[in-house]
């Protein structure tokens, strides 16, 4: 996180990005930040902070300023699907997700799209399902499962794509203690670069080693997370505490 | 609309999904093809055993009286409207047509209520129907089960705060609020989720994982179904 990275060991790296809302308001301003490869960061933010913003931002789905390179790849719009192929976004509500009729199939929606062999597939899915827990949800309907267990199904959507970097925005909202605990140790196994947006500073603390602050659009500050959750100041400035 | 899994419902659970759909698909052609009241009773018992079968509750077999009278009486206002005398008035064409509505209405009902609604997608693609229609079908039933837990979820909070305590005009008020609510957040819901799609490299054309397999004799209620059907046709002339 921070401008002495070396280059090629960059997972993330964020330049100046500014987004816009269609009533010409800033969403973002002016961010830059740097992701290394395998890193776990957290986005901090209160509520309308930009955190969504900014992950739509980053997989291309809203237009932004500035630039956005992941790896060696700068997201354009030549470079849309390479981008998407290797970075993958967890959505907060997993209905937004969880589109087909049966988990198996939102599972495979994505290897489908990107051209997996249609044989391969199903062993994928499978396997994605076994790592969050969801070994025999494949022939259920996703809107007969728990909040839980969605969120674990869209999870394991985005899994069965092999992303190399993974988004996830508020991925503990909503979830009982028990569900949070297992969703920890997902993201915990996950060796891909993760990028959490969250005001949950229990999840950021325990899954991230690094941090950036958000707030009304800007980048407050960055830096390792136990230095940003000891300053209460800060905190309670951002509206996270 | 309600699709319920099928576990455990007796007899109609050990046939194969697939098949329950091509039954209720025959059922409700055979519902339209009666040509007089022998017939149209034969068709009915058959498809109020394939009602039994699937378990299908006591208020949607009344319910779906309502909407065939509301038609049959809705078509003879028109006819009557539109010039017919009361001596062109001839009972048995109407029952017939009430009757071939209702059974329409108890196939595809007792279907509903057996089959899940994937099931019935993946049996019509097992027939080749093209991928974009049962695409499209498969997104509305999953925007009409959302839509519905939406609805229900926020009528729920007009209730819990003394909605139910204003007079009816009031309250069909607040439902249509409630409505074009829930409509405007379908539409949000809707671009989220076509960026989820993006995301996973949708580029409009939905490619699918085959379903389950079909042997030849999970066939046997289907051909059991036709051959009961054609032997009623032929009998009963």
């Amino acid at each position: 996180m921070g401008g002495s990275a070396i280059k090629t060991h960059l997972a993330i790296e964020v330049s100046n990005l500014s987004v816009r809302y269609p009533d010409g308001r800033l969403a973002l301003n002016d961010i830059s930040f740097l992701v290394e490869v395998g890193d776990s960061v957290a986005v901090l933010g209160a509520n309308g902070a930009g955190k969504s913003t900014l992950l739509l931002a980053l997989v291309g789905v809203l237009p932004a300023e500035g630039e956005i390179r992941f790896g060696e790849i700068v997201l354009s719009d030549k470079t849309l699907r390479d981008v998407r192929r290797k970075v993958q976004l967890v959505f907060q509500d997993p209905n937004d997700q969880l589109f087909m009729p049966l988990v198996r199939d939102d599972v495979a929606f994505g290897p489908l799209n990107f051209g997996v062999p249609k044989d391969q597939v199903p062993q994928l899915v499978d396997k994605s399902l076994e790592a969050v827990g969801l070994s025999g949800f494949g022939d259920r309907a996703p809107h007969n499962l728990s909040l839980g267990e969605r969120k674990r199904a869209a999870i394991a959507s985005v899994l069965a794509c092999e992303p190399e970097v993974i988004l996830l925005d508020e991925p503990s909202a909503g979830l009982d203690a028990p569900g949070r605990r297992q969703l920890f140790n997902l993201l915990r196994d996950f060796k891909a670069t993760k990028l959490i947006a969250t005001h949950d500073l229990v999840l950021a603390e325990e899954l991230c080693s690094k941090a950036i602050v958000l707030k009304a659009g800007k980048l407050i500050t960055s830096g390792p997370i136990s230095s940003l959750l000891s300053n209460e100041m800060l905190l309670s400035d951002c509206g996270l505490k | 609309m309600r699709f319920v899994d099928p576990a455990g419902r007796g007899l109609i659970s050990s046939i194969h999904p697939y098949v329950r759909v091509y039954c209720g698909g025959v059922l409700l052609l055979a519902a339209a093809l009666p040509d007089s009241p022998r017939r149209l009773v034969a068709t009915g018992v058959i498809v109020a055993l394939f009602a039994a079968a699937s378990r299908i509750g006591w208020r949607v077999i009344v319910w779906g009286a309502i909407p065939v009278v509301s038609l049959v009486g809705g078509v003879g206002i028109l006819s009557v409207i539109s010039g017919m005398r009361m001596e062109e008035f001839r009972l048995q064409p109407v029952v017939m047509f009430a009757g071939k509505c209702y059974l329409a209405y108890l196939a595809s009902a007792s279907l509903a209520a057996s089959t899940h609604y994937a099931d019935a997608l993946q049996a019509f693609d097992l027939l080749r129907v093209p991928t974009l229609f049962t695409s499209i079908a498969g997104s509305i039933c999953r925007w009409f089960h959302l839509v519905f837990r939406e609805a229900s979820a926020a009528n729920t909070a007009r209730v819990l705060r003394g909605g139910d305590r204003k007079n009816r005009l009031a309250q069909a008020g607040d439902l249509a609020r409630i409505s074009a609510s829930v409509m405007t957040w379908s539409f949000a819901r809707a671009e989220r989720v076509a960026a989820a799609m993006e995301c996973r490299g949708f580029r409009g054309i939905l490619v699918r994982l085959p379903g389950r397999p079909l042997r030849a004799r999970d066939l046997i209620w289907l051909v059991a179904i036709f051959a009961l059907l054609v032997g009623i046709w032929v009998v009963l002339q």
